[in-house]
């Protein structure tokens, strides 16, 4: 949507005073009178949610359209609420600003043509910036796919799942198999990222929320290490042999939760603990980092948000835990966060908290 | 003896068009009774529930290997595990590039993967698109997996939403074997067929359900292709049409 900004630049002519979003154009009509003098540091008729013609408090009409997300207000003008019993000095001030509904939807209409041009423009652009990573997409594929068959082969034959072969694997094994499934992973969130609508596709499939658990866990523990060449331990616990009908793209949110948690672990272990309850299970990520403050917590999980005591930490873009609420709300899975402070501990000028992530896949999710 | 001089002597002192309409309508009354029950016999051999308790009843179950056809429609069919799938008894058809008119052959088969992009001759940008819609419109009953690394597409999210499944290539034998198994266990249920036939065909005319039934019934005698013999409009009703085929070729596939 960059209407917006395109009628910022005064390059798009407007026949009427116009507000879209926060900016006013006054068009070629220019400000009414009334408007200028007694609405000059707040327009009321800007505030009001009521589409089509409404009246002022000052006796002038005003339309209200939206286009996608922006409010479109057209103000000062005579419509018909305006009425003919009107002083003198309105009637002059209102002349040549006649303005009727039909004429005001059709003006909208073509905005709204105009919206989606540039929406589409800027879809193909994307589309065709974002052609070049199909290729390494499908050869991360490949080298995770060989990588996971050469762990098989160099395995014992009595350790049959990945993450037990990877507990026994060399260290060299180990790399490049949690290389390979890391680039998959950050794969799988790039596309969610500029398509969140991926976080949708694919019908749900039986899967094993512990083994799923135990991949991420096992590939995440000790592969990335501190600015102090301190690699960060994940520590599985808990058990569940149940299957849960789950979409592919429910692994980012393990995924976006465990590695957060493992790139701001200032203290100990990260710890995965999954519970089972009476009709669902319980996922929580327990680590210890800076804290997240009260009003950041519903924050963190938006686009490019970053947490005030975290940002100073570590570079980041603020779109992990924004990736993992889009395919939780594609699952109706809602994940929280509590950040409970470790008393006057400290990590530099950082201090530390207890952070838990937490969510529940109930054991009828998607059936 | 009496009554037979009776009606005679009746006969002899009626007019002669009296006679006429007197012995010729009885007659033919009888003569249209009989072509109607012999016609009714013909059609109704076997009904709806009858085929679906023979096919329950049949010691031969279903080998959904066998009787489910599989095509691959990607220009890097190297990303599929073919020979693999061909060696584990599948049968399988591979297409590098279709036109979009071959899509009434495409239709046919029970579970096809499709690609997104450069795969058809006429439109190789959105192409796979419009593939995939036309095959939705003309059998609704295929199982569509759209494979394609493009998920970060906006623009083709409508290609991944409308299939019944997404996947990302390459492919692996067991993802490959594993999704067609549970496509071939959804589109080879006898139960779901069923009730796809009932619920769809409430919607004929009274005629058009006798006749579409009729069909049905002299096919599952047969071995006309299903296809060219059922009397219904695939276009205006085709979840039906090919919910018939499905089960002809069931009936006939265990019977």
């Amino acid at each position: 949507m960059l209407l917006k900004e395109v009628f910022s630049t005064g390059s798009v002519a407007t026949p009427w005073p116009v507000s879209i979003g926060e900016i006013i154009v006054s068009g070629d009509a220019g400000l009414s009178k009334t408007c200028e003098k007694k609405c000059k540091l707040s327009k009321a008729c800007l505030s009001t949610h009521t589409s089509g013609e409404s009246l002022c408090p000052h006796g002038l009409s005003y339309f209200v359209a939206s286009i996608g997300e922006t409010r479109i207000v057209v103000f000062g003008m005579k419509g018909e609420q305006v009425g003919t019993k009107i002083s003198r000095e309105l009637k002059l001030e209102l002349k040549g600003r006649s303005l009727d509904e039909r004429r005001f939807h059709s003006w909208v209409n073509s905005l709204s043509k105009l919206d989606k041009v540039i929406d589409n423009y800027i879809l193909e652009r994307q589309s065709e910036l974002l052609d070049p990573l199909h290729d390494p997409i499908r050869l991360a594929r490949q080298l995770e796919s060989i990588s996971v068959r050469l762990l098989d082969q160099t395995s014992s034959s009595a350790v049959r799942t990945v993450d037990a072969q990877l507990d026994h694997a060399s260290t060299e094994m180990k790399s490049l198999v949690k290389a390979a499934g890391l680039l998959n992973d950050y794969f799988d969130l790039v596309s969610i990222y500029f398509n969140p609508a991926a976080a949708r596709f694919g019908r749900p499939a039986s899967m094993s929320l512990h083994g799923i658990l135990r991949k991420i866990t096992s590939i995440l523990s000790g592969f990335e290490t501190d600015e102090d060449g301190v690699k960060t331990k994940v520590i599985f616990r808990g058990e569940c042999y149940r299957n849960f009908n789950l979409r592919e793209s429910f692994k980012i949110i393990p995924f976006s939760l465990i590695s957060n948690a493992v790139k701001y672990c200032l203290s100990g272990d990260v710890v995965v603990r999954l519970r089972e309850m009476q009709d669902r299970v319980e996922v929580e990520v327990v680590s210890q980092g800076p804290p997240i403050e009260e009003d950041e917590i519903d924050l963190i999980f938006t686009k490019k948000y970053r947490g005030r005591w975290s940002k100073s930490l570590r570079k980041g873009e603020g779109v992990g835990l924004y990736l993992a609420k889009i395919v939780a709300d594609a699952h109706d899975i809602q994940i929280s966060a509590t950040s409970r402070r470790l008393g006057g501990q400290m990590f530099g000028a950082t201090p530390l908290a207890t952070n838990t992530f937490r969510f529940e896949v109930p054991f009828q999710i998607n059936r | 003896m009496e009554y037979i001089s009776g009606v005679v002597s009746w006969f002899e002192n009626a007019s002669w068009l009296a006679n006429f309409f007197g012995i010729c309508v009885p007659v033919a009354g009888v003569v249209l009774a009989f072509r109607k029950w012999v016609s009714s016999k013909k059609t109704t051999g076997m009904s709806l529930p009858e085929v679906i308790e023979r096919i329950s009843k049949s010691p031969n179950k279903i080998d959904a290997k066998a009787l489910g056809k599989v095509a691959f429609v990607d220009d890097e069919i190297s990303d599929f595990p073919i020979a693999e799938l061909k060696k584990a008894g599948y049968q399988i058809s591979t297409y590098k590039q279709v036109s979009l008119s071959d899509v009434a052959v495409l239709a046919t088969y029970d579970v096809i993967f499709l690609d997104i992009k450069g795969i058809v001759k006429d439109d190789p940008e959105e192409g796979g698109l419009k593939l995939l819609s036309s095959l939705r419109r003309l059998n609704p009953n295929q199982k569509i997996c759209a494979v394609s690394n493009k998920q970060y597409d906006v623009l083709a999210t409508k290609f991944f939403e409308q299939a019944d499944d997404v996947a990302k290539k390459p492919m692996t034998a067991q993802k490959c074997s594993d999704l067609i198994d549970q496509f071939f266990v959804e589109k080879f249920s006898v139960d779901r067929i069923e009730q796809v036939m009932v619920a769809e065909s409430n919607a004929l005319d009274k005629a058009k359900r006798n006749e579409y039934l009729g069909s049905l019934s002299v096919l599952v005698e047969n071995q006309d292709d299903p296809r060219k013999a059922i009397k219904l409009d695939s276009a205006v009703f085709p979840k039906l049409f090919e919910a018939t085929v499905d089960l002809v070729r069931i009936y006939r596939h265990v019977a």
